[in-house]
């Protein structure tokens, strides 16, 4: 569905993806693991048109979206959660809700309408909060709401960049609950995280990023028979 | 209406035109010092149209705000992806920028006997459209009120548009904005500009009051003031910074006793609402409670 061909991003003169290459399947769960600094963040905002690519070539459904700007990218059914949630802080979650939904807000209106009301019955917590500001909103809140708005555009791919970060971990079972049910219901989902074991655990294929680069990819059963890898990122001591 | 009144609302009518300039970068997320800048350039240009090319006075004003609105894309497409404090630094340095440039820029023609237009630190004088066409002063300063009600609703009918949301998405995080699909660079760039535009309306609106300009025009304090206005107001509501003009000129100015401690009123007024309401007077959240209370009443 996704295809990421020797892609090169660089902040000025530094490269932060020196020529990546992943595939994410249709129907699947993708995760990207790796140290702070990899490269991961940079491929998620690369592939949603913030960053541009410098060489390299990405597809999507077989079309090329290496360069399209993040407004056309929303609009052909790709969406992200960024890292850190970034939820609008002075705005109301209900208008959260409908920022998700910008790109076809103005021609879709009755659609977005009828997909609030679905997504205040999946996430009914939103639903008491419709008319608080997503500010003042508790971590875990906030990332229900982050995803609840990246699905109000409707997405096909869904990325997550660490959707665990800084919650409790109760919440981050329910956060990869969330990613679970939202793969059972036919979202493709590529998910960048640090916690590599929830995320193993809902992948069906597993990339590792180093210094912007891939360092190892296969399934989560071959990441964790890897020893240096589970070592590494499992905290798996080694025998 | 004396004249001094009269004088009082027009300071107070060109000024929210600047103040709703450095209000709407706000909005944005962006604080500029240098909006004095676009109301130097404005007024210079409306100037030069009216009193050296003969240009009627409404055409001149439109001449100065689209001169300072063009000044204003120029500086967005260098600084419209800049944020905090380099965009503020940015800001800064453009309204000096715009002051000395000013200070060697001569453009004088004949007009009648004269010698008229830019003449560099002595100013630029004779800028006499609005007299010699014979509106008085109270009628020019109820124009520039309409004007300003004008631009109030415009800006507010804005706000509340899909354009606005983009705006209001913008400020508050643009990568957030750029992942649901607001092309941030766009809209940044557009209000940067239209924001230029309207400093410059209230160049051009001084300018044919005072019949004089000077590079002193662009002082920084004018760039200050302007961004201190819409804190004081708020940045709930383009209510936000007429009320703040309102406030500092209408009731500071008038009191002459209070002359000396002007400044220091002013200053602690500041400092005291950046503590108790960092957003100003009509914040956000009173913004929104009071308009749900006005909808609940009607319903």
């Amino acid at each position: 569905m996704l295809e990421v061909r020797d892609v090169v991003t660089s902040y000025g003169m530094i490269q932060a993806l020196k020529g990546v290459s992943l595939a994410a399947r249709e129907g699947e769960v993708t995760c990207i693991l790796g140290p702070n600094g990899a490269g991961k963040t940079t491929l998620l905002y690369t592939i949603a048109g913030i960053l541009r690519p410098r060489s390299g070539s990405i597809t999507f459904e077989g079309r090329e979206l290496a360069g399209t700007p993040a407004p056309d990218v929303v609009g052909r059914g790709i969406s992200l959660v960024p890292e850190n949630r970034l939820v609008f802080p002075q705005m109301s979650v209900h208008e959260n809700l409908l920022a998700g939904a910008y790109v076809r807000l103005g021609r879709d209106r009755a659609r977005v309408e009828s997909d609030l009301e679905a997504m205040f019955a999946r996430f009914p917590l939103l639903k008491q909060r419709a008319g608080q500001a997503a500010g003042t909103l508790s971590g875990g809140e906030q990332q229900m709401l982050a995803v609840a708005r990246a699905l109000m555009a409707r997405p096909r791919l869904l990325m997550m960049d660490e959707p665990s970060l800084g919650l409790a971990p109760m919440i981050v079972e329910q956060i990869f609950q969330i990613v679970e049910t939202l793969n059972r219901e036919g979202i493709t989902i590529l998910l960048v995280e640090q916690n590599a074991r929830m995320a193993l655990s809902v992948a069906h294929r597993a990339y590792l990023l180093e210094q912007g680069r891939i360092a190892f990819h296969g399934t989560p059963s071959e990441v964790s028979a890897n020893e240096a890898i589970s070592r590494a990122y499992l905290g798996i001591k080694g025998g | 209406m004396s004249d001094y009144v009269v004088s009082l609302l027009v300071r107070i009518g060109v000024e929210a035109f600047v103040a709703l300039s450095a209000y709407l970068l706000l909005v944005i997320g962006r604080i500029s010092f240098g909006q004095q800048a676009f109301f130097v350039i404005g007024g210079y240009a409306a100037g030069i149209s009216t009193a050296l090319y003969g240009a009627p006075l409404p055409i001149g004003i439109i001449v100065g705000a689209l001169a300072a609105g063009l000044a204003a894309a120029l500086f967005a497409g260098a600084m419209a992806r800049a944020g905090g404090i380099y965009f503020a630094a940015g800001s800064l340095a453009r309204g000096e920028l715009a002051r000395v440039a000013l200070l060697s820029f001569h453009h004088q023609v004949p007009v009648g006997a004269d010698l008229t237009g830019p003449a560099g630190a002595d100013g630029f004088r004779g800028i006499r459209a609005l007299f010699t066409s014979g509106m008085s002063v109270t009628a020019y300063m109820v124009a520039i009120w309409g004007l300003l009600a004008l631009t109030f609703l415009a800006i507010a009918l804005l706000l509340r548009s899909r354009w606005g949301e983009a705006i209001r998405m913008v400020g508050e995080d643009e990568t957030a904005a750029a992942a649901v699909g607001v092309r941030v660079g766009r809209v940044a760039g557009l209000t940067m500009v239209g924001a230029g535009a309207l400093a410059g309306m209230g160049g051009g609106l001084f300018a044919h009051y005072a019949t004089y300009l000077e590079p002193g025009h662009a002082d920084v304090m004018l760039g200050v003031h302007s961004l201190a206005y819409a804190f004081i107001g708020g940045l709930g509501t383009p209510l936000g910074p007429i009320i703040g003009v309102a406030f500092d000129i209408g009731l500071l100015e008038s009191f002459r006793f209070l002359a000396g401690y002007r400044m220091i009123i002013f200053g602690g007024l500041v400092m005291a609402l950046l503590v108790l309401r960092p957003r100003g007077l009509l914040d956000e959240v009173t913004v929104h409670r009071v308009t749900r209370r006005l909808a609940g009443r009607r319903a």
